[in-house]
């Protein structure tokens, strides 16, 4: 069912698009994320900020 | 959602056993207090979540499902303990069971197993707000903000939401303090390679003057363009590159740490100042202390929960909800913890970057030491970078500065004894080397320079990774938390109206201009109600507590129209509108009817008029209605019907519980007489508030029969109808008969009799009243369906009858003339 949270993690992720700080490859994995279903944890957020362009390894 | 066909409930909370048959429309279960309806409430409950509400939340401490969810005596045999619940699921037009058993409340049985069924099923569980008992609504009304906005948070489940917030928040924050690093490294980098070729801006026309003018020397081509991969000592022969130092960078390289050594005690000083400072306050303040402990402690733990099993202190929760839910209660109480944790730690994280700047000073020297044989302060060197790179490690957490706290009120930086006197043996020691030969000096200074060039361009590259990481991460905390604002006010401007609009409803004779304003703020959510046009004040303030009440059920119905939307198709609501006096009740009934015509309501209610009420306005009927006379632990609730009572009543007797028996004949004939008393339209002594003693109830339950049997067999004769003369005429001869072995009317005239005594009866004095009521009984039913009798039309009845119509009396004699 619709649900709060899923209608701001929707909200969400078009913004974020929208604000092309991320590449497709963050967003994607941003997207995953919020599509778990699952607690969202801090350390999966650092690991998607600051993962390289593209998912390059640096 | 869902809309409940039927329910078998076993060995759940008082209940022994019992069926009920719900046909998907909305229900009402009544009887006294502790009759077992709330039991029926929890069964539902169980079957559809595996939770059982009022064993957990506050004041339900040692209280659990597997341990006190199955009936008392069943309490080591939780397999006999089950309900299962036979729902139609409109959203996908199929009808399924799921049954749940206390023993395995995390897997339920379902039938059909369809993967549309089982989702479904999964999604109710999430949702255990479907039930609502008075102790909830009083969360929403009589509460303060903070906790308001908690409650209502919960119900909407956005706690979820908050832990993403605050998920984000804090790979924000430690993204911030990384890119604080990157920064003080990039800072330490550049002013060691400023310092090396003595330019005042790391611009590349400077440097590259400086450059070239050594490379020139050595005959070496100019660089023209300095490219990022552009190498200043490129050309230089492989044994030129070896690592001699350069003795005039070197010299300056003690001397700015000589200069630095005179602000040592000045670097992060207001920083640290200020973290001793907000340390003191703690101290001063051991319960400010404690909740910012506790606050990180719990944090760690929130972090760590993965399944019902609190992390911190092993209790096991009923489901990994409660336990979240419970911990970030405990979270928001310490805001004022949160902002000196807050404070305490930004602080911590400037005196980081000072560290790192000094790091910058000490590893040149370090290494200039070990290579030119200063062994004693390289070691005291190395030595103070590992105590710094501790100290450093511990400004992260308030445990750890509470750890520094001295150091930071002394000097943090901890200047080792010696140093002084090393960096000062080692100065005087390569003054005293001979000077380089200029090819050696612009060699050396070619390869320091691209030393640390290249040092400073991986912490540029690295400032600028973690200064985008930082800026994803910001505007990711920033766009959330504008997403969320922006739904949550949307979301509250909806409750508000509906809020408003519902109370009106049930209030439109007094307070038909009722509005209410929610004030949402971070964290707390503020409720004002308009009182008469005066103004707006909280809930609390001037209304009633029936209108509290009230207020409390139209602000859950319009939360719950929110979360569901066309979906709240079912709620449970346990005694929730008590204080609601009995006018606002038809109100109350017509709001549910019309504001949500394809929701089913499971309500509750001690009152037995509430119960009139709600068939009377058409919310339930006689069908879809239960009333439980009595409870006892052997039996579980005593389902008021006819054809059971009598049997309920023997097998109590048998077992020689008069007292039982008694209750229920007492209950039963209450609920009769009420019951037949509307049906006959009998005239009791007049009660503003409903409450009618059996004593007087049936009493006028007994004339009222008679008469209308005199009145039919007076009618009969005047048509000429002597069999229905003789019909007439026999039951109210029966009826006299009955009442007189009965003696009903002897109840106001001789105490001895009154049923008040009953309880008191041997069982052989007992037995013959069971029977003589048992006869009375059968005077006002149809032989042939059971039926009660009733009169219709109800005001100017002209006929006495029942339901199939085996008995019907005609009360309407023929006109005269």
């Amino acid at each position: 069912m619709p649900t709060l949270q899923r209608l701001i993690a929707e909200k969400f992720l078009v913004r974020m698009k929208e604000g092309q700080v991320l590449d497709e490859q963050a967003l994607k994995q941003l997207s995953d994320l919020f599509g778990a279903g699952k607690k969202i944890k801090a350390d999966d957020l650092v690991k998607v900020f600051t993962s390289p362009p593209g998912g390059e390894v640096q | 959602m869902i809309r409940l066909e039927s329910a078998h409930i076993e060995e759940i909370r008082g209940i022994r056993k019992l069926d009920i048959d719900f046909s998907q429309k909305s229900f009402a279960i009544f009887g006294p207090n502790g009759s077992g309806k709330s039991g029926v409430i929890d069964a539902i409950e169980f079957g559809l979540t595996g939770l059982i509400a009022r064993l957990t939340g506050k004041g339900t401490k040692g209280l659990s499902v597997a341990d006190h969810g199955p009936h008392v005596d069943k309490t080591k045999f939780p397999d006999a303990a089950f309900v299962t619940l036979r729902v139609y699921l409109p959203t996908l037009d199929k009808s399924a069971t799921i049954t749940r058993t206390v023993s395995s409340p995390k897997k339920p049985k379902i039938e059909p197993a369809d993967a549309d069924i089982v989702q479904l099923f999964s999604e109710v569980a999430d949702h255990p707000e479907i039930a609502l008992s008075r102790r909830d609504i009083l969360r929403f009304i009589l509460v303060e903000p903070t906790a308001r906005s908690q409650e209502i948070q919960a119900i909407l489940k956005l706690n979820e939401i908050g832990e993403t917030r605050g998920a984000l928040n804090t790979a924000q924050n430690r993204l911030q303090t990384v890119q604080r690093t990157a920064e003080a490294q990039v800072q330490t980098a550049r002013s060691s390679i400023l310092r090396h070729l003595q330019i005042e801006a790391l611009k590349a026309a400077e440097l590259l003057e400086a450059v070239n003018t050594r490379r020139k020397l050595l005959g070496l081509p100019e660089i023209a363009e300095l490219k990022p991969d552009t190498k200043l000592d490129d050309g230089l022969a492989a044994g030129a590159k070896q690592s001699e130092m350069n003795k005039q960078t070197a010299l300056k390289d003690l001397k700015a740490l000589v200069d630095a050594s005179a602000g040592f005690s000045e670097l992060a000083k207001a920083e640290a100042a200020s973290i001793v400072g907000n340390l003191s306050k703690l101290e001063a303040d051991p319960a400010l202390l404690a909740a910012l402990q506790r606050r990180e402690f719990i944090e760690k733990g929130l972090d760590l929960v993965d399944g019902p099993d609190c992390p911190l202190c092993d209790t096991t929760w009923p489901d990994e909800q409660h336990l979240r839910e419970h911990l970030q209660a405990k979270l928001a109480k310490s805001e004022e913890a949160r902002k000196v944790q807050q404070a305490l730690l930004k602080d911590g994280a400037t005196v980081s970057a000072a560290a790192i700047q000094l790091f910058g000073f000490l590893t040149p020297i370090e290494q200039l030491a070990k290579t030119q044989g200063a062994a004693d302060l390289a070691q005291l060197l190395t030595a103070w970078r590992a105590d710094l790179d501790a100290f450093k490690a511990k400004l992260t957490t308030v445990a750890g500065l509470v750890g520094v706290n001295v150091r930071l009120e002394i000097s943090w930086v901890a200047v080792p004894q010696g140093f002084s006197e090393g960096l000062t043996s080692l100065t005087e020691k390569i003054n005293a080397l001979p000077d380089q030969t200029a090819t050696v000096n612009a060699q050396t200074f070619l390869t320091t320079a691209q030393l640390r060039l290249s040092d400073c361009r991986t912490a540029v590259k690295n400032q600028k990774a973690a200064a985008a990481g930082f800026a994803a991460a910001k505007l990711a905390y920033d766009t959330y938390c504008g997403v969320l604002e922006e739904e949550l006010n949307i979301l509250y401007d909806e409750v508000q109206k509906d809020f408003s609009t519902y109370y009106r409803e049930v209030n439109q004779d007094d307070e038909d201009a009722f509005t209410a304003k929610f004030t949402p703020s971070e964290g707390s959510l503020g409720l004002d109600v308009n009182f008469y046009d005066r103004g707006l004040f909280p809930p609390a303030a001037y209304h009633s507590e029936g209108h509290q009440d009230g207020m409390g059920v139209c602000l859950y119905l319009a939360l719950m129209k929110r979360l569901f939307g066309d979906k709240f198709t079912f709620a449970l609501l346990d005694d929730v509108v008590m204080s609601v006096d009995s006018g606002h009740r038809y109100q109350f009934c017509r709001l549910l009817k019309t504001q949500f015509p394809d929701t089913q309501f499971v309500i509750t209610t001690h009152d037995r008029l509430w119960a009139e009420q709600m068939k009377s306005a058409g919310l339930i009927t006689s069908k879809t209605s239960l009333c439980f006379h009595s409870w006892t632990i052997d039996t579980g609730p005593l389902v008021e019907s006819s054809a059971e009572i009598w049997g309920e009543i023997g097998t109590a007797l048998a077992k020689g519980k008069v007292e039982v028996a008694a209750a229920a004949l007492r209950h039963h004939l209450e609920y009769v007489s009420r019951h037949l008393a509307d049906q006959f339209g009998a005239a009791p002594r007049f009660r503003a508030d409903g409450n009618y003693e059996l004593g007087e109830l049936l009493p006028s339950v007994l004339k009222r029969l008679k008469d209308l049997y005199g009145q039919a067999a007076n009618a009969a004769q005047s048509w000429g109808n002597d069999a229905a003369k003789t019909a007439a005429t026999e039951r109210k001869a029966a009826l006299s008969a009955s009442n007189g072995a009965a003696n009903v009317e002897q109840w106001a005239v001789n105490k001895a009799l009154h049923y008040n005594e009953w309880a008191n009866f041997g069982k052989k004095d007992f037995e013959p009243v069971a029977v003589a009521f048992k006869e009375l009984l059968e005077c006002f039913q149809c032989p042939a369906c059971q039926g009660w009798l009733y009169v219709t039309p109800r005001v100017a009845p002209e006929t006495l009858r029942c339901a199939c119509n085996a008995l019907q009396f005609n009360l309407n004699a023929k006109p005269k003339g």
